[in-house]
């Protein structure tokens, strides 16, 4: 059979993807389909794909979603606490730069990325401390005992680095993307066959890869975070 | 053991994915399946909630998801053609009292009944609206007395029937169809929007994972 693969797009200040992402690495070991992970720009997408009712500008939608997110979480085990001001937080803050990092961390080293992945999801919904500044970038890089912090933050500034942050949003849209996570499946040509919002639809997701969905996977989990 | 109540119309076709994928999980799963015929009309009017496809990207995407969805479960949908055509014009508020007038009288009745509605409309793109609609459902699945079922399934009892399903759900937190119950073994409740999570369900209540059967 044709071998595929799977992109997963993914912004830190996107509690789903949060959980979409956990769901997707621990399954990586297990799958043989390569997984790409993509950070995007989330409100990149929310304009340009003119998404106008987000769940949270509807009050009855926002308040299933904060018992859903606590749901989601218990299920992955990942610790998790709605910040205070979250919708302010959500419609005024940009993680633009969280992100610009995460592409930097990539082209150094995939694993360094997923680490700073996870420090920033951390710090932003385990501990309810903002990813928006400089030095709250640095406060996640020194707790994740990053090397050469500020040559990395640096770097995150740079054309290249803005130019990936742009085509992985880029890609994603042209695939029909209005929020995150988004997931895509390409077949051994690399075109897209099917494309898939949300953190909950691993699956599906397995099933269009011809892989096998294990649940929640905690026992991975927690090797993880012993990193 | 575990408990769920299935909100639902058989104008969503999401409904129908959460309907089937529950009624094949609970064969291995064994545990107590309460379905629950309400308005999704009246659910979204009460909520504030707006349909989905009201965003472009989002219509696109869901006729994609919901082949996707259906074929996962091996379930024959079809999206019909006319379909936001009738829905200018008609509601499903009938089909919806003819299901919880079975339910009241034919109880063993109700999911044939309901798989046939959603039969009609997502997979071969008959209407459900009318009197001669809702008179071959019930010709179809055998019921008796279908001059009487539909009589009275425009009684007032079953109006009541009707809009205690809807407030029920609403003031749960309802804005959508399939609305999910999830009752646990420490009498707590959780409730589930969407046709998707059937491995949260699984471990909210202890059962085996099957993702698939």
């Amino acid at each position: 059979m044709a071998k595929r693969s799977v992109d997963f797009f993914f912004d830190v200040i996107s509690p789903y993807s949060y959980f979409g992402f956990e769901g997707i690495t621990r399954h990586r070991h297990l799958w043989s389909t390569p997984v790409r992970l993509r950070p995007f720009y989330f409100a990149g997408v929310i304009k340009q794909s003119k998404n106008e009712s987000p769940p949270l500008a509807i009050p009855i939608k926002e308040k299933y979603m904060y018992k859903d997110l606590v749901l989601n979480a218990q299920y992955w085990g990942v610790s998790f606490r709605i910040p205070k001001d979250y919708k302010k937080m959500m419609f005024t803050s940009s993680s633009i730069e969280a992100q610009r990092l995460l592409i930097a961390a990539q082209l150094r080293d995939e694993k360094l990325m997923e680490n700073i992945a996870r420090g920033l999801w951390q710090r932003l919904y385990g501990y309810n401390k903002e990813i928006f500044s400089r030095h709250d970038m640095e406060s996640v890089l020194r707790d994740r005992h990053v090397k050469d912090a500020n040559e990395l933050i640096e770097s995150s500034q740079s054309d290249e680095v803005k130019k990936i942050l742009r085509e992985n949003t880029d890609e994603a849209l042209q695939t029909g993307c209005f929020g995150a996570p988004w997931t895509t499946v390409k077949d051994a040509s690399g075109k897209t066959t099917h494309a898939i919002f949300g953190g909950d639809r691993l699956p599906q997701i397995a099933d269009l890869l011809g892989e096998k969905f294990h649940g929640n996977l905690l026992d991975q989990a927690k090797s993880q975070w012993s990193l | 053991m575990g408990r769920i109540e299935l909100y639902f119309d058989v104008i969503s076709p999401y409904s129908w994915i959460a309907f089937e994928a529950l009624t094949k999980l609970n064969e291995k799963w064994n545990i107590e399946i309460q379905l629950k015929p309400f308005y999704l009309g009246e659910v979204m009017k009460r909520s504030g909630s707006r349909p989905p496809a009201l965003v472009k990207a989002k219509g696109i995407f869901m006729v994609a998801d919901l082949d996707r969805s259906s074929k996962y479960w091996g379930i024959p949908l079809n999206p019909c053609p006319e379909f936001m055509r009738w829905m200018k014009t008609y509601t499903t508020e009938d089909a919806q009292k003819v299901l919880l007038t079975l339910q009241k009288n034919q109880p063993e009745l109700l999911e044939a009944a309901a798989r046939e509605f959603w039969l009609r409309l997502w997979s071969r793109g008959q209407k459900i609206f009318e009197k001669n609609d809702l008179l071959e459902v019930l010709k179809t699945i055998g019921a008796r007395d279908i001059e009487g079922t539909l009589t009275e399934s425009k009684s007032s009892e079953v109006a009541n029937l009707l809009e205690e399903n809807i407030s029920t759900a609403v003031d749960q937190g309802a804005f959508g169809a399939p609305w999910i119950v999830v009752h646990d073994d420490n009498g707590d409740e959780h409730y589930i929007f969407g046709s998707d999570r059937m491995h949260h369900i699984a471990d909210i209540l202890s059962l085996p994972l099957l993702s698939k059967i």
